[in-house]
């Protein structure tokens, strides 16, 4: 007989209970171990735009822009990413966010490997060549392995 | 009197502190359990959608979270864009979403124009959806 830790929820039996919703903790799963908590800028210059195309009787710029946070594990871990005060409304969103109408779109996606973080800003926007934008992101780091 | 089993952070109170951001454990707040976890490498994406499905053996609609990692060694979630398609559309590669119901765990994922390869990485939570 192998030795488990178990802790049940009010009203159940740690010794006979065996659906893992009834339980607060068991050593017979796994759980996710945070490890990391960090804010960082992504901070866009759309004078350093990488394409301009004419359209709809204007100019249209292309932007791409890589925030990369090192995290060093040497393995790719479970995580997840934030953009902070999304759409400059006080509320925070889950990356990716995308936004787009006729004319323009722009997208923050969040990527991982084994040495670091990237917040990708990828946008065309028409007349977008003037002006500087600091995009507050988020992230948690679990110890996780993801095994990719 | 109700007894509690709690491992607090260095530098915190087990006894007097109130916080649950102070615990590493509680008995008093669930943990996110990690029913099943899995590794699907090399899925080839050869068509447009392309709906890869793996039963999920729970006998409900689980909670789920998923990771999908590109030709380029990127690892991205769920509605995300492959991190080199974002350089140029033509490259091939797209972008892909979960779904889920009470039997199967769809991963589907868009392809431009060219096949390629991806491994993808589910986790399969306690509670129901």
């Amino acid at each position: 007989m192998s030795n488990k830790v178990v802790i049940a929820k009010p009203g159940f039996n740690a010794l006979t209970e065996t659906d893992p919703n009834n339980l607060v903790f068991s050593s017979d799963y796994n759980t996710l171990k945070y490890a990391i908590l960090a804010t960082d800028s992504l901070v866009v210059d759309f004078s350093q735009y990488y394409y301009s195309e004419v359209i709809f009787g204007g100019t249209r710029y292309y932007h791409r822009k890589v925030l990369e946070i090192t995290h060093n594990l040497g393995y790719i871990p479970f995580f997840i990413g934030y953009l902070l005060d999304y759409p400059s409304s006080g509320s925070d969103a889950q990356l990716p966010v995308y936004n787009a109408d006729a004319f323009n779109f722009a997208q923050v996606q969040c990527y991982a490997d084994a040495t670091k973080l990237y917040f990708v800003y990828y946008a065309a926007i028409l007349g977008g060549n003037s002006g500087i934008i600091s995009l507050p992101v988020k992230y948690r780091i679990f110890k996780n392995r993801l095994g990719l | 009197m109700t007894r509690i089993f709690a491992v607090a952070k260095s530098g915190k109170n087990a006894l007097t502190s109130t916080d649950p951001n102070d615990f590493i454990f509680h008995s008093g707040y669930n943990t996110f359990k990690i029913l099943a976890e899995n590794v699907l490498t090399g899925q080839t994406i050869d068509s447009n959608p392309k709906t890869i499905t793996v039963a999920h053996n729970q006998s409900h609609t689980p909670t789920f979270y998923a990771f999908a990692k590109f030709p380029d060694g990127k690892v991205a979630a769920p509605d995300n864009h492959d991190f080199s398609e974002q350089v140029n559309v033509s490259a091939g590669y797209g972008q892909f979403t979960v779904e889920v119901d009470a039997t199967n765990i769809y991963f589907i994922f868009t392809r431009f124009s060219s096949n390629y390869n991806v491994d993808i990485k589910y986790y399969i939570f306690e509670s129901p959806l």
